[in-house]
């Protein structure tokens, strides 16, 4: 049943173990303004909070995923406010969540809205979909993560042709670049979402969360020091009871039972 | 719902930046069962990246795409026909020189698979007798009434979008995810 929240153009819903956040602005073609991504903001903490769910799907419906940011709002930056505003806390909340995320596009993702689905960790395109970061035409450059989160997927070529000509890729080329993981009927890629989120909310949740907290170490430190991370994230999930289980299980050729602890 | 196609009669001396135009404007038409291409097929190219706009719309089309063509075939008139997935050309079609055609191998390649694109680009005598051999296109003395019965065999603008995208899905993906793409068609509220 849509629990739609009091935050305006962001509802959220929740399918057993999954928490599905939409973004709902439709006649704005999902545009990101300040009290959208406040609540995004807040709907990633929520979340990360939670500690029934296992993972997240972030979807702007079957139509349009978000068309990027209000340039309006943008326009009243300074040099001064951009990095303390609303913009960049809410997607460092969205690429913080320690669950996995799998983003649900289709139609427009740009922008900002690209930013988001490339801040989760698995995205499932819509054949509709089309991605791209057309800030420079208006004189800018992506200030989520548009400069450097394509490159991890698909090599510092399409990274460049995506920030320096604002070129876009429909869902096809996405998926043959490495920029999206599945490619779906659009009228379905909430559905194929949700059947990876549930799929990720079958395994241990402290392996997945420590699967994803190893797999961010390289976006916050060079690569040794990830390594050492991931070394340092593995000593501690060896110790937890579902290690323990799952090699029980797997040695006892039976289903593991997860607890999460 | 019935057939229909959204229907898209080019005029003579029509550009490539027309013509591409023309062509987004109509596949915004989300009730037609199939975009149907007629008109002025004798025209050449001015201007090659409008000429790549339009053919990369067609190519990637969400829905059925039916060329009619008639009498002296241009290097656009080719064109269309090897983008269509409903070919029909009346008696009187016919193209001296194909390989004046700009991407003929790509396109040829594409509708005919290596051989029949070999026929093409390698200067087929006739170039509209190589569709029809191939059983691209189909020849009839009456284009309209072929078109339209091809149209109304589509089915519901949904059923043949739905074959449209697995198409598409097939051509753009690995086997084992176009079948995947596909059966999503095939559960729930589609099945």
């Amino acid at each position: 049943m849509p629990d739609k929240n009091a935050d305006p153009g962001v509802g959220t819903e929740i399918h057993g173990a999954v928490r599905v956040i939409r973004i709902d602005r439709p006649a704005a073609r999902n545009a990101l303004n300040p009290a959208l991504l406040d609540a995004l903001a807040e709907a990633f903490d929520a979340a990360g909070r939670d500690s029934a769910l296992r993972a997240i799907v972030i979807t702007g419906g079957t139509e349009v995923f978000s068309a990027g940011a209000d340039i309006d709002a943008l326009g009243g930056h300074t040099a001064a406010t951009y990095p303390g505003s609303v913009n960049r806390r809410a997607f460092d909340a969205i690429r913080a969540t320690p669950l996995p995320v799998v983003a649900a596009v289709a139609g427009y993702c740009l922008g900002g809205g690209c930013e988001i689905a490339l801040g989760c960790d698995l995205i499932v395109a819509g054949d509709t979909a089309i991605f791209g970061q057309p800030e420079i035409n208006i004189g800018i450059i992506p200030g989520a993560g548009g400069t450097q989160l394509w490159a991890p997927r698909t090599g510092a070529g399409a990274q460049a042709e995506a920030a320096l000509t604002a070129r876009t890729v429909d869902a096809w080329e996405a998926r043959r670049i490495g920029l999206v993981d599945r490619v779906v009927p659009s009228a379905h890629v909430i559905d194929a979402a949700l059947h990876l989120a549930h799929e990720i909310a079958t395994k241990a949740p402290l392996a997945a969360r420590a699967a994803k907290k190893a797999m961010r170490a390289p976006w916050s430190a060079p690569l040794g020091a990830s390594l050492d991370a991931e070394v340092q994230i593995m000593s501690g999930l060896l110790a937890s009871a579902d290690a323990h289980e799952g090699v029980a299980a797997f040695l006892e050729k039976r289903r593991p039972r997860f607890e999460g602890r | 719902m019935g057939s229909s196609a959204a229907t898209l009669s080019i005029a003579p001396g029509t550009g490539d930046a027309d013509l591409a135009g023309a062509i987004r404007r109509a596949l915004r038409d989300r009730e037609a069962t199939a975009l149907s291409l007629q008109g002025d097929v004798a025209a050449g190219t001015d201007d090659a990246q409008a000429f790549a706009r339009w053919v990369m719309m067609l190519a990637d089309a969400p829905l059925p795409v039916a060329v009619a063509a008639g009498g002296e075939l241009g290097p656009r008139g080719l064109a269309l026909l090897l983008l269509a997935d409903i070919a029909i050309v009346d008696e009187t079609a016919a193209m001296p020189n194909p390989t004046s055609t700009p991407a003929l191998a790509a396109l040829a390649a594409r509708a005919l698979g290596p051989v029949g694109a070999r026929r093409l680009v390698f200067g087929a005598a006739d170039p509209v007798a190589t569709l029809v051999a191939s059983g691209h296109a189909e020849r009839t003395a009456d284009p309209e009434a072929a078109m339209a019965a091809r149209i109304a065999a589509l089915g519901s603008p949904a059923e043949a979008r739905r074959r449209r995208a697995a198409l598409n899905a097939s051509r753009h993906l690995n086997f084992s995810e176009a079948l995947d793409f596909d059966l999503w068609f095939h559960t729930g509220k589609d099945a």
